[in-house]
Parts: C-alpha cells; structure tokens; sequence
C-alpha cells in the first residue's frame, strides 16, 4: 500500500523484514519479488509520484575531469520509478569474458560466475519485456556481431505502481530521505530517515538494501559512514573508487565499396564487438562498434577524401554512388572503461537542502580508453578491407591526434561502481552477495557493485543481480526463521 | 586551470566544453591537464591502485593495414 507518511507506519508499530531504499529498476524488481515471496517490505523513495524541481536538485553535483558527462542532475532521476523514467531501453547481457580478468594489472574480475548471472536471464528478460537474445554471430576469426535487446522501455513505477497500491505486503513510502543508519553490534538497527513532513523518523527492519541508483549509492554510505564513525562501512578503502562509466564516441565512417553484408536492426543500427580470445589476445577490454547508416552527404564527401589516398578505389566506390547504393556508414562505440581507484565519488563541501553533502564526481579517461576502441576498430578495418566490403576513415582523436572530443557524446549516463563487489574487503565494498563487508544485515542493489562492465547497457544485468538478491534476502530470513512463501517472478505483463 | 564544475547549467556546460575543446585542441593530454592534484595525489597514495596497463604505442592489431591521412587501407589498394 502507499502509506502518506512513516508517522503513520509509527502508529501501525509495524517491523518490515526488509527495508528497501530506493525505487528504480533495482529496488523496485527486489521489494516487488519479496512482496510476491511474502515478504513485508517497506519501500523509501526519497523523490515523489513524479519530477519535481525542488527533489531533482539535490542530485546537483561537482564533476571534475573530463571530458564532461552530463549534468549529474540531468543524467538521472529523483522519482518514483528513478531513472528508469527517462531510460531508453537499450538491452545487452554481459558477455561471460566480462567477469574475468582480461589484462594483467587491471583488476575487473567479479566473484561470481557467469552462470550466477545466467539463471536469472530469463525472469529478468521477462521483467523488461524482451525476447531471448540470439546468439552472437562470428565475423572472422576475431569479431563477431552482438544483437541488442529494446525494452519498450519498461517504467518501473508503470510496471509495479499499482501492484505496491494494492498489495498487503509491500508499503511504498514516497518523499523519504535516507540519511543515515544507526549500527551496533555489526548489523544496521535502525536507517534514519527525513520524512516529507521534515520529521527524522527511525525504521528498523531485518535486512536494509540500499538501491539508490550509481552515484548515491556511494554518496549515502560515505556520508552514513562518517557519521557513524566509520562502523558503517569497517573496510571503507574501496568505498566510492573504481566508479565507471561507458564511453561513447565516434571513431569515424565506413565507405563501402560492396553491399553490407549485415541487416541493420529495428533500431538502425549493427553491433561487432571483439571475441573473448581477442580480448585477451590484444590484452583489451570489450568493446561495442555501433555501426549506423550516414548522414546524406557524409559519402560523397568521403569518396572525395578517398581519391587523393587511393583513387582506383576511389573511383570504384563513385560508380556505386552514381547507381544510388548505400556507401556511407558512421562507426560509432561504447566501451569498458578499466576500473580506476581515482574514478571516484567524494563528498562535496556544499550540501544539499537537507545538509547532506553533495557529490565530487572524478572522471578521467587515460590512454587505455583510447587503446581498446583503437584495437577494435583496427581489427574490423581489416576484416573489411579483407573481404572488399570497404573502408574505414577514421576521427582524428583515435590515432591519438589530441583529447577526447568534448563535444561527442562522451557517456552513456551508465554509472557504475563505487561500491564494487570482492571477496577482499580492501577491494571491494560488498561481498559476492552483495552484503556490505563487516555488516551482517545491509545490502546493496543496482550498478554500484559492479567490479567491472563490459560494453553492455547496465539495466538487464541490474534486474538479474537484483533477483538473485532477492533470492538471496528470502533465504537468509529462512535461516532466520522467518516464515515466506516461494519466491515467484511476476512481471506485471499478460502471458 | 579551474576545472570545478559548478551549477551546471546549459550554457555553463557549452562554456565547459568550449574550454575543453581549447584544451583538446591545444595538443595538451587531456587527462594530465584536467587532473587536479588531489586526484592526482589519492591515485599515488590508494593501497588498492592498479598499474595502467600498456600504453598507446601498442595498439597496432592489424599488421596488414596502411595508415594514410586517416584512412586504414589494404596494402594492395591504389
């Protein structure tokens, strides 16, 4: 149910098994799968039914490095639902490579196996709409194309709205502010918490799972840390650090002298990426070459270019213009970014309307982030030069000419780590279940525990890491003694 | 250089980039003029850092390709 405040939940004197804070993709699939286990779950989002100013602003931040993401402010949600409200439904399982360490000195492996993530493929497919992904299909010995999967997108507080409204299970406080926990003995009893009316209130409940999104995930725990004198978080060493992003940019344009040999999809657009012996082969990190038909204009403008380096192809490619045909493509990526100590969250001197300090994001590209789309597009250079399909010119930075550009896209507002997940407290923050190490009841959902993240949008992996959570929150509160149902995966969708 | 971002707005992020893009065009790499000494000093001083990797002048994959004014051409190609 939606309860108006949690003055009124006081009244009730009810204890929930599990507190989950935060409403997004993460939070909203674990206390929707708890509630369907059996489960009483209160659910805290901090922002409102829908956008507001005054809540978007506490997610204003400092950004420094470069080049510049997006606002912090604009590149996610403070809402009911979060940022799955504006998220564009671009799909990708990771690749079983992406949980291993591909290059020495670059610390990207999780501590799980890929099949921890593959059994929850499924249910999590279903959650956000989506048809089996085919399998990759070889391009030569070291590519293969990768298909993408398009949510339509699924809203999450579409998807559960009224589910929470009418169950009896899962209590959906709306304009809750976490600020804070009070631990003793090594597990969290209480999270403090700013209601809507500005009272601080107390919530206790058996397991707190922390789903506040990739940037505040960190932020409220350096913040609940330091309040706590650091009892919080007793191995805070990674605790905001190794924060990644995909980078996203434009390598340059393919000129085709034959027919493309592959269908674009319902999005206009091809994927090649590396296989995982060329990953490690190359000693790179995965990498997503995203293939789209030109601007009108940009091939004449090419073949023009072309004629001065090589004009008997030159000449070639202008007689398949002059028939009308397909010569131009634009060769975009996004790539894994090596997990970075110094790509981190720190807490801001200003402070947001609830003296809560706000974020100092650090994000630097290094010459590693230039290597990996450099191999990769090397690599489908040849294979297409190879077999006469065509050419590629690439972007001036990529050679190294210069930064990254400023002005391209720079980031898939995929915010990642921070909060990372290793079995060595000194590397990670949470464990391989995704319980903070040192405390025995708090939990963490959503991107931040990452340790690394292939080239794959983030959201499908956040629903599968977020039903294997449940399925883990459900059987601790077994041993616990608790009494539940079957956890059971309701989609909200007709069969 | 002042690289703090403060408020950012639309124009104050178009100003930003501007400011990068000088920076970028410059020749200067980005990442050693953008990184403000704090950043600098948490890299060296954090227990858990890891080594970079290997650098740029090892990207080469494809030893059949020529390099020319940005093209990757086939040796054969004229």
């Amino acid at each position: 149910m939606l309860v108006d405040s949690l003055g009124a939940l006081d009244a009730r004197s009810r204890r929930h098994e599990v507190c989950v804070i935060g409403s997004g993709p993460a939070g909203a699939t674990i206390a929707h799968a708890l509630g369907q286990a059996g489960l009483s779950v209160l659910l805290l989002e901090a922002g409102e039914e829908s956008w507001n100013e005054a809540s978007q602003a506490v997610y204003e931040g400092d950004f420094y490095g470069g080049p510049p993401l997006l606002p912090m402010s604009v590149s996610r949600l403070r809402q009911f639902g979060g940022s799955s409200n504006h998220w564009g439904g671009w799909c990708r399982p990771l690749d079983p490579v992406d949980l291993d360490n591909k290059v020495d000195g670059i610390d990207a492996a999780w501590p799980i196996e890929p099949a921890e993530l593959e059994r929850w493929l499924e249910p999590a497919l279903r959650i956000l709409q989506l048809p089996e992904f085919p399998s990759p299909v070889e391009f030569g010995d070291s590519l293969r194309q990768v298909p993408f999967g398009y949510s339509p997108p699924v809203n999450f507080a579409t998807l559960y709205g009224e589910d929470f409204r009418r169950s009896e299970r899962v209590d959906l406080a709306l304009g809750c502010y976490v600020t804070g926990f009070d631990v003793e003995a090594g597990r969290v009893v209480h999270a403090r918490v700013r209601d809507r009316d500005g009272a601080e209130r107390l919530v206790a409940a058996r397991r707190f799972v922390l789903c506040a999104g990739g940037i505040e995930n960190s932020r409220l725990l350096l913040w609940a840390n330091r309040q706590s004198g650091g009892r919080l978080v007793p191995e805070p060493a990674a605790l905001g650090r190794y924060w990644m992003e995909h980078p996203h940019f434009t390598l340059g344009h393919i000129l085709l002298e034959d027919d493309f040999p592959f269908e674009f999809d319902s999005h206009g657009a091809v994927f090649i990426a590396p296989t995982a012996a060329t990953i490690r082969e190359h000693r790179i990190l995965n990498c997503g070459l995203r293939i789209h038909p030109a601007k009108e204009g940009v091939a004449r403008e090419l073949v023009t270019q072309l004629a001065c380096v090589a004009p008997a192809l030159g000449e070639k490619v202008f007689r398949r213009l002059g028939k009308r045909l397909v010569c131009g493509l634009l060769l975009r990526a996004s790539w894994e970014q090596p997990p970075r100590a110094h790509n981190r969250i720190v807490l801001s001197d200003r402070v947001d309307a609830f003296g809560i300090p706000r974020t100092d994001l650090h994000w630097y590209l290094d010459d590693f982030d230039r290597r990996t789309p450099q191999v990769a597009v090397e690599l489908l250079a040849g294979e297409l030069a190879a077999r006469g399909i065509g050419r590629i010119r690439l972007d001036p930075w990529v050679e190294g000419a210069g930064g990254f550009p400023p002005d391209d896209e720079i980031g898939g507002n995929h915010h990642m780590g921070g909060t990372r997940m290793s079995d060595d407290p000194r590397r990670g923050v949470v464990d391989a279940d995704c319980r903070v190490h040192g405390i025995g009841n708090l939990y963490i959902g959503g991107s931040s525990v990452f340790p690394s993240a292939g080239f794959a949008n983030p959201t499908l992996t956040i629903v599968q890491l977020a039903l294997r959570l449940s399925e883990h929150l459900a059987a601790s509160l077994a041993r616990d003694g608790e009494q539940h149902g079957t956890l059971r995966i309701e989609t909200g969708r007709p069969a | 250089m002042n690289n703090k971002k403060t408020s950012p707005s639309g124009p104050a992020l178009a100003g930003r980039r501007r400011l990068l893009g000088v920076i970028a065009a410059s020749g200067a790499p980005v990442v050693a003029a953008a990184l403000p000494g704090a950043a600098r000093a948490a890299t060296v001083a954090d227990p858990v850092a890891t080594p970079s990797g290997p650098g740029p002048a090892s990207h080469r994959a494809s030893g059949g390709l020529i390099h020319r004014e940005g093209w990757l051409l086939a040796r054969s190609d004229r």
